[in-house]
Order: structure tokens, then sequence, then C-alpha cells
């Protein structure tokens, strides 16, 4: 990974994602698929001025898409859950 | 203390203002319940409906859910401001200079139309004077010989027309020999339709005859290019009729209506001028009562029921906005008196019981039934469906309140 901002692509808000928060005060990102755990956690230390004391990993299938009658798929990417050090935090993820 | 506390900071007739201030807590309440409000119902990517955090709501319809919470907080001052300071207001309060800050108190202005107290010291002892301008035996003449005319058949002519007969004319404008603007009017001639060289020249002609004329357009010309350019015209006289009163005789009398003879006619005629002029003397006189009333009491018209007043007349009377000014300027001595005559005369009608009844309309609609030979029932049914029960009721109301008020002055007749 040459460039670390580019490993960091979105933080994933959905349900699923702040049930989690709300349970582990764990933060959910897309990254790039290429990123390592290690990396990913600099790339979030520096990011957001934050301890990371975890990250897990998940890669996503690429589901099929259709589209009338073309069938397409879309593209598989990396789900990252990072667990900051306590009393850490990224404002503005799932909190106003 | 309380969340939302309310000043009164300036007031004047006819309007005051209050300041407002929420306390953060009650702004965060309503914040809270706007966001549960919108978080119940919408759908966010990555949400099922409803499912959404109300932080995550927030953040996605922060302007909204404000939006809301402001309308929320004004409605409830406003609830609160009417118990407190007993206002009598005629319209929605208008909101000014709101700020809104996080975790700041939430304030903004109040600026309210209320009905003005009035207070009225001396409603009697008023010297007015009723003059009823006298019916001459000229006047009853004239309304005969317009009824006359009304009823003269027009008789056609073998002569020259004159002043006040009906022609049927072409006329053209020639250029050289050419016919331009063929027109036929028909027009009574020394009325002025057209121009007065025209209308000579018609006065020099026979019916079936053509003539012609040389004419400068007057510098009132529509087309400003040609006016003061000299013109031949072609006039063609089709056709003059003149008016043959019918004589004045019983005969006349019997077919105007229910008349006998002509000195019943004549009678009749009097007796409506007189009524005419009894009513103009009773509106004069009230516009006197009401006159000295008001200096009397030092009534003053609120600005802002006069602002009120002039938009609707500029409305009815469809003033375009450029003319706005001009217009407000020129009518606000009239909308003024207006609005001092309407808030005197609902003063006088609350304080002495004096608005119309339901009895005093039911009154009123068999009277106008009996006129008319219709059943009351159907008056009423008429006249509520033109929308002019109201009306009814309010002149009811004002005549109630005049009758009351003259009783306490001295009225001279002249």
């Amino acid at each position: 990974m040459p460039d670390l901002y580019q490993a960091i692509i979105r933080p994933v808000v959905t349900e699923k994602s702040s049930a989690r928060y709300a349970q582990y005060r764990e933060y959910t990102f897309a990254v790039d698929p290429r990123a390592s755990k290690r990396e990913i956690r600099e790339a979030i230390e520096r990011l957001f001025d934050v301890t990371v004391v975890g990250v897990r990993t998940s890669v996503q299938r690429a589901k099929r898409r259709t589209l009338g009658r073309t069938v397409g798929r879309r593209p598989r990417w990396k789900k990252a859950y990072v667990r900051l050090k306590e009393g850490d935090e990224i404002p503005g993820i799932y909190e106003g | 203390m309380p969340d939302i506390v309310v000043t009164k900071t300036r007031e004047e007739p006819g309007a005051t203002s209050l300041r407002v201030e929420v306390a953060p807590e009650r702004v965060r309440a309503a914040e809270e319940k706007a966001t549960a409000r919108y978080a119940k119902r919408v759908r966010l990517p990555g949400f099922r409906k409803g499912k959404a955090p109300h932080s995550v709501v927030r953040r996605r319809f922060y302007d909204a859910i404000r939006e809301e919470v402001i309308r929320e907080l004004i409605g409830e001052s406003w609830k609160v401001a009417l118990e407190q300071e007993k206002l009598k207001p005629i319209a929605d309060p208008r909101v000014r200079n709101l700020q809104f800050e996080e975790n700041a108190p939430v304030t903004f202005e109040l600026l309210v139309e209320v009905k003005p107290e009035l207070e009225l010291s001396r409603l009697g002892g008023f010297k007015l004077v009723r003059k009823v301008p006298r019916v001459t035996d000229e006047m009853v003449n004239a309304q005969i010989q317009d009824l006359r005319r009304r009823r003269a058949p027009w008789v056609p002519l073998n002569t020259e027309p004159g002043p006040g007969d009906l022609v049927q004319v072409t006329l053209a404008t020639l250029e050289g020999e050419e016919e331009k603007d063929v027109r036929r009017y028909e027009l009574v001639l020394g009325e002025g339709r057209a121009l007065p060289g025209i209308e000579e020249r018609i006065q020099r002609m026979k019916p079936g005859e053509t003539g012609e004329t040389e004419v400068r357009l007057p510098d009132d010309f529509p087309d400003p290019e040609r006016r003061g350019q000299l013109r031949r015209v072609r006039i063609v006289l089709h056709e003059a009729k003149r008016q043959e009163l019918p004589p004045l005789d019983d005969a006349f009398a019997r077919e105007i209506g229910d008349f006998d003879s002509l000195e019943e006619l004549r009678r009749a005629v009097r007796e409506d001028l007189e009524q005419e002029a009894a009513r103009e003397a009773d509106a004069e006189l009230r516009r006197q009562l009401m006159e000295q009333l008001v200096a009397a009491n030092g009534v003053v018209a609120p600005r802002p029921l006069v602002d009120r007043l002039l938009a609707s007349y500029a409305q009815v009377y469809e003033i375009p906005d450029s003319e706005l000014e001009r217009f407000a300027t020129e009518f606000r001595p009239i909308a003024e008196a207006q609005v001092k005559r309407d808030l005197v005369i609902d003063h006088v009608a609350e304080k002495f019981g004096l608005r119309a009844t339901a009895e005093d309309v039911d009154q009123r609609i068999a009277a106008i039934a009996r006129r008319r030979n219709a059943e009351p029932g159907q008056v009423y049914a008429s006249l509520e469906k033109a929308g002019r029960l109201r009306e009814l009721e309010r002149s009811i109301t004002e005549e109630k309140v005049y009758a009351y008020l003259l009783e306490q002055s001295t009225v001279t007749e002249d």
C-alpha cells in the first residue's frame, strides 16, 4: 500500500454496524482490499489521531447484480472492524 | 426558572413586541421529539425503515429537524405569550431576530398585531346638523325628462341630422383616390365621439349621401406619429335617426309603471328623490358624528390595521406593485378614517350590547322578503349563498350603534 490515506475508503454506516458500535464501540470501515491489518491500523491512527487496539477484517464477496438482462458483478471489498483504546473516539460517524 | 420566558419590549396601539427566550433544556427536548418523529418514518441506506439510530437521523436531517423545532418552539411560546400578556391578537404573530445556537437558549421576537384597547370617554353631546336638500320642481322635471328619453323610440330621418341624432356612417381616410381604414360607426352626434370636423360635415349631409372633408388629427391621437396631420376623409351617411320623445301625458305615466296619471308619476318621482335626499342627509349626519367623536376621544388608527386595510384595497383595485407606494400615500387618510370608524363602532357595539342578534337578522330578512314578495327562507338562502349575511349583520349593527349614539347628541334639522 503505497499511500496510507487510500487504504481507508469510507465508514460503513448501517444498521448492523451501528449495532456493533453500540455494543462493542467498534468502528466499521470499507477499506482497500489490498490493505493489510497493519496498514489499516496505521491509517486510522494517523487520520483520526487515536490509538487502535484491534483490527479485524473480512473480505466481502463480489455479489451478482442483474440490471434487466445484463448480469454484472459488484466488486469485492474489504471490511475492517477497528477497536480503539478506551476513551478514544472518532466523532461524526455514528453520532451527531 | 420556567422553560419559556416572554417579556414585553415595546407596545404601540395595535401592535406589541415580545422577546422570547427558550431555555436550552426545552430546546433539546423539542429537538429529541422532532428527531424521534423523523427516525420513525425515514428510510436511510443501510437501515430498515425506522431503524436508523437517532444520532444518525439527527445528523442527516439536521436542517429539517431544526426547522421543525423552531416551528414548535414558536407555537409553544405563542401560547405562553397569549396566556401571560392577555393579548387579543388579530393575526398570527411575525417572528424576527431568531437566534438558534447549539447549547444556548433560543431567542426571538414576536411581533403581534392586537386589537387596540379603546377608551371612549365622550360618546354624546355633540352638535350635529342634519341638512336635507330640498327637492325642487326642476329636479323632478329633469328626472321625468330622463325617463322620457329612455322610453323614446328612434325614428328614421330624411333631412340633415343635428346634435343628439343617431347616425350610421362609414369613414375612410383617403390617400390619393385610395380608401384606407374603412370602418363603420354608429354614433350620437354632439357627444364628441367623432372628430369635430367630421361631425360638422355629417350635419350637412342627407342620409344616403357621400361627402368628403379634410381634418387635422388631434394632438391626443393614439398614434403619436400621425398627430397633427391633415387627412382627407370620405364619409358615407347611411342612416340618421332622431329620438322622438313620447308626449308627456297620463298614457306615458301608465306605460312607465303602475301610475294612473302624470300627476301620480310626478308624486312618485318626487317621493323617490326625497327619500334619496334623506338617505344622503343621514349618511352625512353619521359622518359628522363619527368625525366629532373620533376627534373628541383622540382615537388613533393603529398602523398595522391601516396597513392591512390598504393592502386589501390594493388587492381589490388590482394596483400593480410599482404603484403601491403612491397608492398607499394617497389612500392612507381614507384607510385611517375607516379603521377609526370600524374601531369605534365595534367598541360601542361591544360595550353596549348593540351587536345584531339573530332576531334582528331574521326581522330584516323578513322585511326584505315582504318587499320582494318572496319567502323569508328563500331570501335567507340566497343571501347566505352570496356570502352577504355577514354584511347584512354588520349593517344592522352599524345602524343600531348610530341610533344609540345619535340619541346622545343634539341634532338640528336644517
